[in-house]
C-alpha cells in the first residue's frame, strides 16, 4: 500500500512540476516558476529514490506511512493550488491583451481623427484664401467699372454742359452721388470682412493716447464747430491696437455727426474700472435715438436716420460691435431721442488672468 | 506704334482702357501726356522697358520719367513687372509708381519690397482720381528729378 501511496506522490509532483513549469509561458515570469518546478522536480526525484529503495530493499527499507500519506496530501494541495492560480494569471493576461488592443483602437481613432482635423484644416484654409480672392477681387474689379460711371458722367457734365438743360445736369448728378455711395459701400463692406478675418494682436493699448489721436485724425469733422468735448480717464487695455483705433474712429464720427446740429455739441469719453471688465462709453447729446431699435444699431448696414440728413453707411457700429466681440468684451447703448445717445463697450481685464 | 518712343516721359501701363482714358484726359489736362506711350498688359511694358520685341529699336538708355504701373494686368502680373524692373540693373533707377484699384496692405507692402518709388490706389470718384492723377504727373515730370540717364 505504501508503494502505491508513495507512486500517486510521485506522480501527482510531477504534473505539479509540468504545471508550474506551463505557468512561465502564461505569466512570464520565468525566474519565479522555474525555480517552483525545478523544487517540485526535485522533489519527485527525492521520492523516486525513496521508491526505488523500497522496490530494490524490499522490507528492509524501514518506511514511514504517516510521513508519506502527508507527503501525498502536500502534492495534492500542490496540483490544487498550482490549478487554481493558472486562471487567476490567464484572466490578467487577459486584461492586459484587452488593453493592448484598445490601445491601438485608441491610437488608430487619434490618427483618424488628427487626420480628419487637417483635412478640416485645410479645407478652411482654402476657403479662407477663396474668400480673400474674392474680396481682392470686389476691391480691385469693382471699383474700377464705378470710377469709368463717375468719370464719364462728370466728362460729359463739363464738356456737353451747354446742351444740357437744368434737369439734366441734376440726373447726371444723381448719378454720379449714388456712384460715390456704391465707392463707400465697397470701401466699408471690404473693412467689415477684414476685421473678422484680421489676426488679432494682444499689446497693451494706452486708449487715452489712442482717443486724442483720433481726435485730432479726425479734426477735419469739427472745425468751425463749438464742440466741447471732455476725456476723463481711460485706462489702457490688452488689444490690437489698430482694431481698438477704429472702433474709436467710428464711435467719435459718430457722435460728431450726430451732435453737429446742436448749438453747442458736447461729446464724453469716459470709462469705469469693474471687477472683470472695463467699460468705455462715448456720450453725445446728439439726435438720439429710440431706445426700441437699440439692437437694430449694430447691425450691417442698419440705419436708423434718414441718409439725406446724415451721411453714412449704416456699418460703423457694426464694425464696432465685430471688434469687440472679437476682444471678448460687449458693446450696448443708450439714448432716447433728441436727448443724444451714449454707446458703451466692454473689454474683459485680461491682466489678472493666467494666460 | 514706336513713333516718337524715343523721348518717352510716361509710360502708362494699364490694362482697361476707360481707366487709361480716364488718366491719360486728367493728364491732359495739364499738358502732360504729350510724351506718354501706353501699353495694356505686363508683357508688353517688359518688351518696352527692355527694348525687346515690338521696341527692339527703342534705346534702353533713355528710359521714361516715370511708370505708372497697374498691378491687375493680362499676360505678365503688374508685381511680375516691377520685380523685374527692379532687379535689373539698366532699369532700377527707372521711377515706378503703383497706380492701382487694390488697396490691400498686402500689395502696398509686396509693392515696397520689390522697391516701387511710390504707391497710389485710384480713388472712386472721378474729381479725386483726376486731381491724384495730374498732382502726380506733375511732381513726376516737373518737380522730381529724375535719374541722369547715360545719354
Amino acid at each position: 500500500m505504501i508503494v502505491g501511496i508513495l507512486g500517486l506522490s510521485i506522480a501527482l509532483q510531477f504534473i505539479a512540476a509540468v504545471m508550474a513549469f506551463r505557468l512561465i509561458r502564461l505569466t512570464g515570469e520565468r525566474w519565479a516558476w522555474g525555480f517552483i518546478a525545478a523544487a517540485i522536480m526535485l522533489m519527485t526525484i527525492r521520492r523516486s529514490i525513496s521508491l526505488f529503495h523500497m522496490v530494490v530493499n524490499g522490507n528492509s527499507y524501514k518506511a514511514d506511512v504517516i510521513a508519506e500519506v502527508v507527503a501525498l496530501v502536500i502534492s495534492i494541495l500542490m496540483v490544487i493550488g498550482i490549478a487554481r492560480i493558472a486562471p487567476v494569471f490567464r484572466s490578467v493576461r487577459q486584461a492586459k491583451e484587452d488593453a493592448q488592443l484598445a490601445e491601438k483602437e485608441v491610437r488608430t481613432l487619434k490618427e483618424k481623427l488628427e487626420a480628419r482635423v487637417t483635412e478640416r484644416t485645410s479645407q478652411l484654409e482654402a476657403a479662407n484664401k477663396e474668400l480673400e480672392a474674392f474680396s481682392y477681387s470686389v476691391s480691385h474689379d469693382l471699383r474700377s467699372p464705378l470710377r469709368a460711371i463717375d468719370g464719364f458722367s462728370s466728362i460729359l457734365l463739363e464738356n456737353y454742359s451747354a446742351k444740357l438743360d437744368d434737369e439734366g445736369k441734376r440726373l447726371l448728378g444723381v448719378v454720379r452721388d449714388n456712384t460715390s455711395h456704391m465707392g463707400q459701400l465697397i470701401d466699408d463692406i471690404l473693412q467689415f470682412s477684414r476685421t473678422g478675418r484680421a489676426e488679432l494682436a494682444s499689446v497693451v493699448v494706452d486708449m487715452d493716447r489712442l482717443v486724442r489721436d483720433v481726435l485730432h485724425e479726425l479734426r477735419h469733422l469739427t472745425m468751425g464747430s463749438t464742440l466741447q468735448v471732455e476725456i476723463g480717464h481711460l485706462p489702457a487695455v490688452r488689444g490690437d491696437s489698430a482694431m481698438l483705433r477704429q472702433v474709436f474712429v467710428n464711435l467719435l464720427t459718430n457722435a460728431i455727426k450726430f451732435s453737429r446740429t446742436r448749438d453747442t455739441p458736447r461729446i464724453g469719453i469716459g470709462a469705469e474700472v469693474k471687477e472683470r471688465e472695463t467699460v468705455y462709453y462715448v456720450k453725445d447729446n446728439g439726435v438720439g435715438f429710440d431706445l426700441q431699435h437699440s439692437d437694430k444699431m449694430f447691425g450691417a448696414f442698419e440705419r436708423l436716420n434718414n441718409v439725406n440728413e446724415f451721411e453714412g453707411t449704416g456699418i460703423g457700429l457694426a464694425i464696432v460691435k465685430r471688434i469687440v466681440t472679437r476682444h471678448g468684451g460687449r458693446v450696448w447703448a443708450e439714448g432716447k431721442v433728441n436727448e443724444g445717445a451714449t454707446i458703451y463697450f466692454a473689454l474683459p481685464n485680461k491682466e489678472n488672468d493666467h494666460e | 506704334m514706336n513713333e516718337d518712343t524715343k523721348e518717352v516721359e510716361i509710360l502708362l501701363v494699364e490694362d482697361n482702357p476707360t481707366d487709361a482714358e480716364l488718366c491719360i484726359r486728367a493728364l491732359k489736362k495739364n499738358n502732360l501726356a504729350n510724351k506718354l506711350v501706353w501699353v495694356k498688359d505686363g508683357a508688353e511694358a517688359l518688351d518696352f522697358l527692355f527694348a525687346t520685341g515690338p521696341f527692339a529699336d527703342r534705346d534702353v538708355s533713355c528710359p521714361p520719367k516715370v511708370v505708372l504701373l497697374d498691378l491687375r494686368l493680362p499676360k505678365v502680373d503688374g508685381m511680375e513687372v516691377l520685380r523685374k524692373v527692379k532687379a535689373d540693373e539698366r532699369t532700377r533707377p527707372i521711377p515706378v509708381v503703383v497706380l492701382t484699384s487694390s488697396k490691400e496692405d498686402r500689395d502696398v507692402a509686396e509693392s515696397y519690397k520689390l522697391g516701387v518709388n511710390s504707391y497710389i490706389s485710384k480713388p472712386v470718384e472721378f474729381d479725386a482720381f483726376a486731381k491724384t492723377v495730374s498732382e502726380l504727373g506733375l511732381y513726376w515730370l516737373l518737380v522730381n528729378r529724375p535719374p541722369v540717364t547715360t545719354r
